[in-house]
């Protein structure tokens, strides 16, 4: 539990020093024609029932597919 | 007295009337003469002979009517019969000439005008010379080189006579082919110039006046002069007002024709009538802008056309082009939409409606095929910041795995329904979205609610998120109501999340993931072997349900899973656009309080092959320790007083065993229809093979599945 606890603050860590250090970053509005192009989405592109797949086939579940649940098949 | 009086009166009454009724007459003559004279020397002469007929007969009638002299009566009676005779007419021809020297025996032919046919009408009807040869067939008639010929242009008049005006020119260019007459010329000039084809006619005229010269036939260089300086003053003009600013790949054409850049402000002779203008061309560079106008131009009109270059499909005007130029492209994002929106003004539409259509297929070596159709749909308002979506999802599933044949149960078939809804708002830089989710099986229901809350900072580089999702699952066992059997399972899932744009081409997303699980998930239908100790020891990875059988103890308990678990994921995401390609890789994390370690890592590489086609590879690797209490095979005591001891936590669950998973393949999007316009509408093909290890389990050692999707999206 303790190695739980120190991978959850480590993590925290991370995304804490991305969004202080990110104030760094300058990309001016007319530079973001390519941000906009459908494959540079920051949704998960996988369709269909590949989501349901990783669901059944890891152990493993969360990260930027959200925390899973729902579907009660794990 | 009175009656002397009254003889007086009448007496001068008819002195005066006498000499004025004389007066008259002869000035009717004079007048009528003059008709006569016009005609030959301009319809006829131009080959009109159907209105010089029809002035000639007037002009017979206002003759009869009003008296005038036989020598006048035989003058309009001999042009009536050159006209007759120019139309084919020859019975005709001989009564007009008849009728002539019948009023006036002095009667005779006009100078100019008669051909050889007419004199030998006029001859045959004056009744001193020989008759009028017949027409004989084939022959040409006198002046004519082709008898064909004559009877096209004979065609032509009647043509013409019946307002049959493209007949008209058919004909006399038929006839024109075959010979040249100046008359036909004349003629087929005349008939265009009734079609509104002036520049045809002008072209017409002058070459019945060349020929005219040539031949030297004054009648027709007199009457083709004057059509020539006639058509010159009618037929209109265009001229073009290019589009003011900086116009690039500009093309006009008029009528369909391409009209030359260097050229547009020159004035082209049009034929009178409705014309068609279009033209295109971009400006200062931007997407094609396009003009099209019809314009009705009347005889001696000039007419100027302004080309007013407008945008097509939506594009931007050239004063919105130039309102958006003098944005400052320093000012903040918000403020630099905020003046767009001013340029531009919001759209009259401004929802996109997005609907999809799925079938997926699922299989794999242990005998599970899994059919799977879903339809999805949203509606969102880009402007208002407001969207509303749903799914729908329905698993066929048939099972033959080795954990139901080991358990001696048949293959089953079980179908699952899923459907989700969901909305959100986000006026401006903060929104919140939430979900609902229902999946319902026989023996499973799932019920889910979530929400979380995003913000966009740093002017819209920085987007955090937190979300949190709370599931409620109903675990039954086969066709047993839940209200006789059923376990309750919770699930809470906090999401804290970012995303930041780095570069224009690099994102990069940041996400950890906790989720606590509360209550018992193990599978009623899962049951576990049990080996006496010195049995385990033997029993190897991938141990055949056979081998496994005989050497197990008797009793086989069910599976039996904490039940509690606290999952923590924390997981990176690159986006990275390299010219026409993208790359997007991620990386998970994981480990869970039940002692799995986990790492996924995700691979997409996806090709912009032309504007309709991307494709991608796709691999996938994922690898996992196994749970703290898993073991490949469990033991269990029996004690002296028969008191069986197991092991407190036990699963055939292969996931919460070590293994590895490599996933390799790819997919294809082709973008369907006009793609510049607002609505889109794309194909998806997906294919994945999927090849799992499993390096501490029973049964099997490795399973190979395949999976794949057909989808259908379409936005308006």
């Amino acid at each position: 539990m303790a190695q739980v606890r120190t991978i959850v603050f480590k993590a925290a860590l991370v995304i804490i020093a991305l969004a202080v250090t990110s104030g760094c970053v300058k990309v001016m509005p007319y530079e973001r024609g390519t941000l906009a192009l459908p494959s540079m989405t920051t949704e998960d592109i996988a369709i269909g029932i590949d989501g349901h797949v990783r669901g059944v086939s890891e152990g493993a579940a969360g990260g930027l597919s959200g925390g899973g649940g729902g579907c009660g098949c794990n | 007295m009175k009656l002397l009086r009254a003889f007086l009166t009448l007496f001068f009454v008819v002195l005066l009337v006498v000499p004025t009724r004389r007066a008259f007459a002869a000035g009717e003559d004079s007048a009528v003469s003059n008709i006569v004279d016009s005609v030959l020397s301009e319809e006829y002469a131009a080959g009109n002979f159907v209105p010089a007929q029809a002035k000639l007969n007037d002009a017979l009638s206002r003759c009869i009517r009003k008296g005038c002299g036989g020598a006048t009566k035989a003058q309009v009676y001999v042009a009536l019969g050159m006209v007759a005779s120019q139309l084919g007419k020859a019975d005709e021809a001989k009564t007009n000439f008849t009728n002539a020297v019948q009023n006036d025996a002095n009667a005779k032919l006009p100078e100019k005008g008669a051909t050889p046919n007419i004199k030998q009408q006029w001859d045959a009807a004056k009744g001193g010379g020989a008759a009028a040869p017949e027409e004989t067939p084939g022959v040409a008639p006198v002046g004519w080189n082709s008898k064909e010929a004559y009877d096209l242009a004979i065609a032509a008049t009647k043509a013409q006579e019946g307002q049959r005006y493209g007949e008209c020119i058919e004909k006399d260019k038929a006839s024109l082919a075959l010979d040249e007459q100046p008359r036909t010329r004349l003629h087929l000039a005349s008939c265009e110039y009734r079609s509104n084809k002036l520049i045809d006619a002008l072209r017409d005229s002058q070459k019945a006046l060349e020929v005219g010269i040539q031949k030297r036939d004054a009648a027709v260089m007199k009457v083709a002069r004057e059509r020539v300086k006639q058509l010159i003053d009618r037929i209109p003009k265009i001229t073009f007002k290019p589009p003011p600013g900086n116009v690039t790949d500009l093309t006009v054409t008029f009528d369909g024709r391409p009209v030359p850049g260097d050229s547009l402000t020159k004035k082209f002779s049009i034929d009178p009538g409705k014309h068609t203008v279009a033209a295109e061309g971009k400006i200062n560079g931007y997407t094609a802008q396009k003009f099209e106008k019809e314009v009705e131009v009347a005889e001696a009109a000039t007419v100027v056309v302004d080309i007013v270059l407008q945008p097509q499909d939506g594009a931007l005007t050239p004063q919105q082009i130039k309102c958006l130029e003098e944005i400052a492209k320093t000012l903040p994002l918000d403020e630099i939409q905020k003046r767009i929106t001013e340029c531009i003004g919001e759209k009259k539409n401004n929802i996109v409606v997005k609907l999809g259509a799925d079938l997926n297929a699922y299989t794999d070596t242990t005998s599970v095929q899994v059919v799977s159709p879903g339809v999805n749909g949203s509606v969102s308002s880009p402007t208002s910041g407001w969207n509303v979506g749903a799914s729908y999802l329905l698993d066929v599933v048939s099972a033959a795995s080795p954990d139901i044949v080991s358990y001696a149960s048949p293959p089953f078939r079980e179908v699952r329904h899923a459907a989700s809804v969901n909305g959100g708002y986000k006026p401006k830089l903060y929104g919140v979205q939430a979900n609902g989710n229902i999946s319902v099986e026989p023996d499973y229901l799932s019920l889910s609610i979530g929400a979380a809350a995003t913000a966009d900072l740093n002017d819209k580089l920085t987007t955090p998120r937190f979300g949190i999702n709370y599931s409620h699952d109903t675990i039954g066992k086969g066709s047993t109501p839940f209200s006789v059997y059923s376990k309750e399972f919770y699930s809470t899932t906090f999401d804290l999340g970012l995303t930041q744009v780095l570069s224009p081409t690099t994102v990069v997303q940041v996400a950890a993931t906790a989720q606590f699980e509360r209550g018992d998930q193990s599978k009623p239908y899962r049951h576990v072997p049990m080996f006496s100790p010195d049995v385990a020891k033997a029993v190897k990875a991938g141990a055949t349900i056979r081998l496994s059988d005989t050497n197990r103890l008797q009793f086989r308990p069910l599976e039996q899973l904490p039940t509690e678990r606290d999952r923590y994921a924390l997981a990176v995401r690159l986006i990275q656009r390299l010219g026409k390609s993208t790359l997007r890789a991620e990386e998970r994390f994981y480990v869970d309080t039940w002692g799995i370690i986990a790492s996924t890592t995700d691979v997409r590489f996806l090709v912009d092959i032309s504007k309709r086609i991307r494709v991608w590879p796709h691999l996938r690797l994922n690898g996992q320790s196994g749970a703290d209490f898993h073991k490949r095979a469990y033991t269990a005591t029996t004690l002296r007083n028969g008191v069986v001891v197991l092991p407190l936590y036990r699963t055939g669950d292969r996931e919460n065993a070590p293994m590895g998973t490599v996933t390799g393949g790819g997919g294809a999007r082709y973008g369907i229809g006009n793609l510049e316009a607002e609505s889109k509408a794309g194909i998806t093909v997906a294919l994945d093979i999927m090849y799992s290890r499993f390096f501490d389990s029973l049964y099997i050692l490795q399973r190979t599945a395949a999976y794949a999707t057909v989808a259908f999206d379409v936005e308006f």
